[in-house]
């Protein structure tokens, strides 16, 4: 079964340059659609939205200048650590990041997806029990920009 | 102990003066005398309070380090034994999750960026783990893991190089509202006696 490292090297189109990220600076609020269950075939999903100063978690994202790929971190507010990274670039609007990860004991590759928009962006997360032939969608945020007008009121 | 610290500290002052000349590389006379003093006024002594008492608690520990800090740097040229470059830069840090990480930027003295500091506390380690990141490379490395000890944070790593055991420490210490430090050193011998690579002052301008 391929790893993530696999599914990135068949990718053809994705780079990444300095500035990739810097659609996401700024205050957002989130609307988050989770799934319940995972790998069990369900359509049920928690909804909730992430008022834009209450931290839950940490994303960090770096540009590694040797192999010209995005490592994005994600650090959970409960047991801090910097969790493995998922890897990638950006193909236009599109950004596509793999990382090998375990889901309740199990490997799995987690995908990040990011679609690109300057007040309307979208971040995925989907995980593949099967070395990335099927992925299931279980995490989805939908940003919307904060701007100063609604800041004030 | 004490002694060896001390013949130690007084051998690294004795070669950050002649270092200084010949990374200058300018005739004596050509440099200015206030910064050839700021650099003589760089202290240079450390020894651990020694108690050995956790003072950190975990959450909020580097709040200190939040704001805009001018630094003064004294750091061993690499690939040499005795040769400090003197330097300053600026730094701004930081708090994120509600005082659980603080991040670093260091800049160079014209603003460009030298790294990022990632310093973030692990509930179930009780430990503070710090991530460096190099403007050079974008690597995020590997942590070292510390706490707050007599009110010092101290942080250390180990590696194997060529079969020798090292310790990598980094401290803070001399913490105040205005001011701290923070410094490097390395230890073959199991941490009997350390050898500095590295001094930064900070003095906070904001």
């Amino acid at each position: 079964m391929a790893n993530a490292e696999q599914l990135r090297s068949k990718l053809t189109g994705y780079s990444a340059t300095r500035h990739d990220f810097d659609f996401l600076a700024g205050s957002w609020h989130i609307k988050n659609r989770r799934l319940k269950h995972r790998n069990v075939g369900t359509d049920e999903w928690d909804e909730f939205d992430c008022p834009a100063r209450e931290f839950k978690g940490m994303s960090m994202r770096t540009l590694d200048l040797e192999t010209y790929q995005w490592s994005i971190y994600w650090i959970n507010s409960q047991f801090g650590k910097l969790l493995n990274p998922v890897i990638g670039g950006f193909n236009g609007t599109h950004g596509l990041f793999y990382g090998d990860d375990e889901d309740a004991g199990v490997s799995v590759i987690c995908q990040f997806e990011w679609l690109v928009h300057p007040s309307t962006p979208t971040w995925k997360q989907s995980f593949s029990w099967d070395g990335g032939a099927t992925w299931e969608v279980n995490w989805v945020m939908e940003f919307t920009k904060i701007n100063s007008a609604m800041e004030q009121q | 102990m004490t002694e060896l610290l001390k013949r130690r500290q007084m051998l690294q002052g004795a070669t950050a003066l002649l270092a200084t000349v010949s990374v200058s590389g300018m005739p004596a006379r050509a440099r200015k005398p206030k910064a050839a003093t700021g650099e003589a006024m760089m202290d240079t002594n450390y020894a651990p309070p020694g108690k050995g008492i956790v003072t950190g608690k975990g959450v909020g520990d580097f709040d200190f380090l939040a704001g805009e800090w001018k630094i003064r740097h004294k750091r061993l040229k690499s690939g040499t034994k005795d040769e400090w470059l003197h330097f300053d830069s600026g730094a701004t840090v930081h708090r994120v999750l509600n005082g659980m990480g603080s991040i670093e930027e260091l800049r160079k003295a014209d603003g460009s960026d030298m790294g990022m500091g990632v310093r973030i506390w692990l509930p179930e380690k009780k430990k503070w783990a710090d991530h460096w990141t190099s403007a050079g490379n974008g690597v995020v490395n590997a942590p070292q893991l510390g706490e707050f000890i007599d009110d010092e944070g101290v942080f250390i790593s180990e590696a194997e190089v060529d079969g020798v055991k090292w310790q990598y420490r980094g401290v803070w210490d001399r913490i105040t509202p205005e001011s701290c430090r923070w410094h490097q050193s390395a230890s073959n011998d199991g941490g009997k006696s350390w050898e500095w690579n590295w001094w930064m002052e900070w003095t906070r301008v904001g």
